[in-house]
């Protein structure tokens, strides 16, 4: 009868470790997922030095709206007085070699690329869209303007685009695809990259004035 | 005959009257002028899709202006004909997943469904293991003792009076007794 | 005055560190002298850790924006009343409130423990002071409340405690106010239970820990143990129900209760503390589940700094998050560290823990309280798996995806609904064994119950099945708390031949534990009854209504009369009047309102909207303001019709009492007489 005892302290004492090594495999899996969310917290953007993480979209189509829809949803963006507001004419397409093509950020190896975030529901881009269309057509031939439009409409974007008159490709972030790619918080953010695809630097929000911009802009260049 | 051109001008300008309230007095509430189904329907696929750039904001309570576009954009894809499943895949192209209340099931987000079924199993695993645990000795004892012979006996006969004496014992006992 | 709390506070973690050591010491020498010493040092880090917080909640009192902390979270124009909740208003004053409440609970602790654990004693002391030094470095190292401001030569402000290089003194004229949305008396009230009950999960944590430490794992430790878990979990349970209440009447998007990180937090840690709650019982009668129970306490404590973690550190994005900060790390190594040494604790004294466990039947008391155990911690997981799932899936796959309200709902919904079951059929079981005839006996009145309230919801209210299944359910366990009421005052009215009133109390007098847990499930069935209705039969309708216009909704007609202007002591506030008529009867004029507040903190947020809410036991009509045009000719409102709200809180009061009732010393009423002593059948 010795024997049963000793038998079932082992049995009892299996017991034991099998939940703790239960907890012990959890916590292992808990805290890997934490050094991991530690590592890349959702504020941990894309980086200066970084290569430029690449996208495919495909631009917007360069017909003017018709009216019918056009002044619609320009009065949900601007305001009943738009018409003040635009400097666009907003019956004129837009420039037909970026019309509804596949674009990819790879595509322009070898010239400096601005790349600026934004939508139609975003109040601080208004002010930010023409100060960047006017830098486009400065430089144009030495550096490469995209934009990328988040979590937006067809409609409410294009109609975005004849009104400020905005001549550089743009096109919609499917799903937030690039956005997520860059690890960004919010519109407007602008990337500044280099004509090997290396990130130069960002800007957090609305640029507010033409000499930032064209600080930024130099600075891309003399890469 | 003057009065009745007076008459009939008088009819023109309240039809006419009439004819502009209807377009130019259009309800806020309903700008797009949906059917009744319709309404309910857009209700529906507010209350399944959620705000993207906020935290747990459902579609229809959210007052950013990109769900004020979501909304209409629902509006204008129900005047299209599109039914909800059409509308809400264009959304989730659109905008994303994130959209979504839950994850989808699809690729990676399956995980997020099977774990709390896998869990749950361990658990219950754990505790039918505990319990045999506990009920080993009493098995043993059943399979060499004839069951009606044991404790059981007394237990089936009474109730109220195990109760009454249970609770006289508690009692008894001072202090707490569970 | 900065000075003064800084060096209170770094005096306190010097005596943490020798308090510690010491109590180690004398622990293993058994050296009384030196016990008494550490545990002495406990008392004078609580006492400076008193003194370092009430510095603090003199600056801020005082309008002393030398502080940091003061000007960054506080105004002139802010009432005197959130003057001093600014202490928790923020992320450095909250984790001092903590180290407060931290010691405030140890020295109580210790106090009222030390003369009846001799060998646990040291231990305990070490362990408390382990964390608290955790939270002192916190508060020391990287989250300082006492940082003065200065301004460096290129003209931007800093805090530090310490004179930067080149830097001035810098006394703002103003500070930048405190978030508008914690300017309401629930934020005022629910971060003070919720922190009791965060902080109090330490205290069976640190207690086990002794235990396992000093080798003393006799049952005697869950008997003592009860109470320090049992007054944190009733803080945590206030503190969430006030918190909801506060999502409810604040937030106005007609909920209360949306799954947010934040809220799974303050949960989590509630599911494993209500699981520790009842497997006590069985380790105390039985004998049983002591591993169980030892990793219950650890996890008690455990899931409170991963809830802290998660929130605070930016891992997750969160309406409720302060300001992401460096702590993250800290807290992530405090986490490995506690884990670790938990374990490894656990495993060494394994041996010890073997229950001699026996049970005759799966028709058991024990194996009732068994699964439901199992249940708790399951939910636990299962929630706290999907809070982090989104940072899960972006590591696996890339993507961005959110998890909200539908899939807890889904995932955590079956599990409660099982719960529930148990709850109903449980307390009907005998430890051991339970006879099928008594069973049978038992279950008559419940079940009736339950298959009456289906079948009544079924015609008369909806097909749908889950609120079915839930009342019915709810009814089921209401079924049982009646049946015990009544089988324990009729068992002491046989013995007695007291009156049936006098029987009742007498039992519940006798049983305090008992029958103040039958009080709890029955706020808990209150609690569901209430739930179920608010969520499965909402109405809502978003709408705008022009001046002395209408809306209707779920049989209400809603006229709006007009809007106007006031001014508060550091906002503006338009107003706006809704009449509610239901047919003929005039219901109730509501007032629902936007702030609009003046300082700089609150200009990014926007307006916050105060509810108008009309609130009666069958529904709740709440409306909410969320715009207007035209100086008020158009106003946009959104409106809730919620049945049956107002029983949640019913139910959350019932709670409460019935865990006063438990815990409150009674006037014992007379013994019962034991009349016919028939031995009952022994455990073998």
């Amino acid at each position: 009868m010795s024997q049963a005892p000793i038998e079932s302290q082992k049995k009892k004492r299996k017991g034991g470790v099998g939940l703790l090594l239960l907890i012990a495999v959890a916590g292992f899996i808990l805290l890997a997922v934490f050094y991991y969310g530690i590592l890349n917290p959702p504020s941990q953007r894309a980086d200066s030095g970084e290569k430029a993480p690449d996208f495919s979209v495909t631009t917007y189509a360069s017909a003017p709206l018709p009216p019918d829809v056009l002044e619609p949803a320009l009065a949900n963006l601007f305001g009943g007085n738009y018409q003040t507001y635009c400097t666009g004419d907003l019956s004129k397409p837009r420039p037909a070699e970026y019309d509804s093509i596949p674009l990819k950020l790879s595509d322009f190896r070898g010239t400096p690329v601005v790349l600026n975030f934004w939508a139609s529901w975003c109040t601080t881009c208004k002010e930010e869209q023409p100060l960047l269309e006017s830098a486009w057509r400065r430089y144009k031939g030495q550096v490469q303007f995209i934009g990328l439009s988040h979590l937006d409409q067809d409609k409410n974007a294009r109609a975005w685009l004849q009104c400020y008159d905005v001549t550089y490709p743009n096109a919609p972030d499917l799903g937030g695809k690039a956005y997520n790619a860059y690890r960004i918080q919010g519109v407007p953010e602008t990337y500044f990259i280099d004509a090997d695809g290396n990130i130069v630097d960002y800007y957090v929000g609305a640029i507010p004035n033409g000499s930032i911009l064209d600080q930024l802009i130099q600075k891309l260049l003399q890469q | 005959m003057k009065k009745a051109i007076f008459l009939a001008l008088i009819a023109l300008i309240v039809v006419a009257a009439v004819a502009f309230a209807q377009e130019g007095g259009a309800d806020p509430n309903n700008p797009h002028g949906l059917t009744p189904e319709q309404q309910a329907l857009a209700k529906e696929i507010q209350q399944e899709l959620w705000c993207p750039i906020c935290q747990g904001v459902r579609l229809d309570v959210c007052e950013q202006q990109v769900c004020q576009q979501m909304r209409e954009m629902i509006d204008e894809m129900l005047l299209e004909g599109k039914t909800k499943q059409e509308i809400i895949d264009e959304f989730v192209v659109q905008y994303g997943v994130v959209i979504l209340g839950e994850p989808p099931k699809q690729g990676v987000n399956w995980l997020a469904w099977i774990m709390p079924i896998a869990l749950v199993l361990a658990g219950l695993g754990f505790a039918v293991w505990m319990s045999r645990k506990w009920t080993e000795k009493r098995r043993q004892e059943a399979a060499v003792v004839p069951v009606g012979a044991g404790p059981d006996a007394d237990i089936a006969s009474a109730s109220d009076d195990i109760d009454d004496d249970y609770l006289a014992r508690v009692d008894q006992e001072l202090g707490e007794e569970y | 005055m900065s000075d003064l709390g800084f060096i209170t506070l770094l005096i306190a973690f010097l005596f943490t560190l020798y308090g510690i050591v010491v109590s180690i010491v004398a622990a293993k020498r058994k050296d009384a002298a030196l016990a008494a010493s550490g545990r002495n040092a406990l008392y004078i880090v609580s006492f400076l850790i008193l003194v370092a917080t009430a510095a603090l909640v003199y600056m801020l009192v005082t309008n002393d924006f030398s502080n940091e902390y003061v000007a960054s979270h506080s105004e002139r124009a802010l009432p005197l009343f959130y003057k001093v909740s600014t202490l928790w208003g923020g992320q450095s004053g909250s984790l001092l409130f903590w180290s407060l409440l931290l010691a405030g609970y140890s020295a109580v602790m210790v106090a009222s423990l030390w003369k009846k654990e001799p060998r646990r004693g040291p231990w305990l002391v070490a362990m408390l002071l382990f964390v608290q030094l955790f939270f002192l470095i916190i508060s020391l190292y990287a989250s300082n409340p006492f940082n003065r401001l200065w301004v460096l030569p290129d003209g931007s402000t800093t805090g530090a405690v310490f004179r930067p290089e080149g830097a001035a003194l810098f006394i703002p004229a103003d500070g930048t106010g405190l978030n508008p949305l914690l300017q309401n008396y629930w934020m005022v009230a629910h971060p003070i239970f919720l922190y009791l009950g965060y902080v109090g999960l330490t205290l069976p944590f640190a207690y086990a820990a002794a235990s396992l430490l000093s080798g003393e794992l006799d049952d005697s430790w869950v008997k003592r143990v009860r109470i320090w878990n049992l007054i944190p979990w009733a803080f945590l349970t206030i503190g969430i129900i006030l918190g909801s209440q506060w999502a409810y009447l604040e937030l106005g998007w007609g909920g209360f209760w949306a799954w947010d990180p934040v809220e799974n937090a303050s949960f989590i840690p509630w599911l494993t503390a209500t699981a520790f709650l009842h497997s006590i019982m069985i380790q105390e009668h039985r004998g049983m589940l002591k591993v169980w129970n030892m990793i219950l306490a650890f996890l008690g404590f455990w899931l409170v700094i991963i809830g802290t973690f998660i929130t605070r550190s930016g891992i997750i994005d969160s309406v409720h998050a302060f300001a992401v900060s460096n702590i993250g790390p800290l807290f992530l190594g405090f986490i490995i560290v506690t884990f670790f040494g938990f374990l490894a604790l656990l495993w060494y004294r394994l041996p010890d823990l073997e229950s001699d466990a026996e049970l005759d039947s799966l028709l058991s008391r024990e194996a009732a309280f068994l699964y439901v155990n199992v249940l708790f911690v399951v939910a636990a997981f299962v929630t706290l798996f999907g809070t982090l799932f989104p940072i899960i899936s972006e590591a696996l796959s890339g993507t961005k995806i959110a998890v909200n309200a539908p899939y807890f709902n889904k995932v955590d919904g079956p599990i409660f609904l099982a719960i529930l079951l148990l709850m109903g059929i449980g307390p009907l079981l005998g430890w051991r064994r339970t006879s099928n005839e008594m069973l049978q006996k038992s279950l008559a009145v419940p079940v009736a119950l339950a298959l009456a309230v289906a079948g009544a919801v079924f015609i008369l209210v909806t097909r749908n099945w889950v609120p079915i299944l839930a009342w019915s359910l709810a009814a089921l366990v209401f079924g049982t708390i009646l049946w015990e009421f009544y089988r324990g005052a009729a068992s002491r009215r046989r013995a007695t031949g007291e009156g049936w009133l006098k029987a009742l109390w007498g039992v519940m007098a006798r049983n305090q534990r008992r029958y103040g847990g039958y009080i709890v499930h029955f706020g808990v069935v209150l609690m569901a009854f209430g739930m179920v209705g608010a969520v499965a039969f909402q109405h809502n309708l978003k709408t705008s209504i022009t001046l002395n216009g209408t809306a209707e909704l779920g049989g209400y007609t809603f006229t709006y009369t007009g809007l106007d202007q006031n001014q508060g002591p550091n906002y503006d506030e338009v107003v706006a009047t809704v009449i509610v008529t239901q047919g003929d009867r005039n219901v109730a004029t509501l007032y629902p309102r936007m702030n609009f507040y003046h300082s700089r903190a609150a200009k990014d947020m926007g307006p916050t909207t105060e509810v108008g809410l009309h609130t009666s036991l069958r529904e709740d009509v709440y409306v909410v303001l969320n715009g207007f045009e035209n100086g008020g000719q158009l106003a946009a409102f959104e409106i809730f019709v919620n049945p049956l709200m107002l029983w949640m809180w019913i139910g959350g009061i019932v709670m409460v009492l019935g865990t006063l009732f438990a815990l409150l010393p009674m006037k014992q009423p007379a013994p019962v007489r034991v009349r016919s002593p028939k031995p009952l059948p022994q455990p073998a």
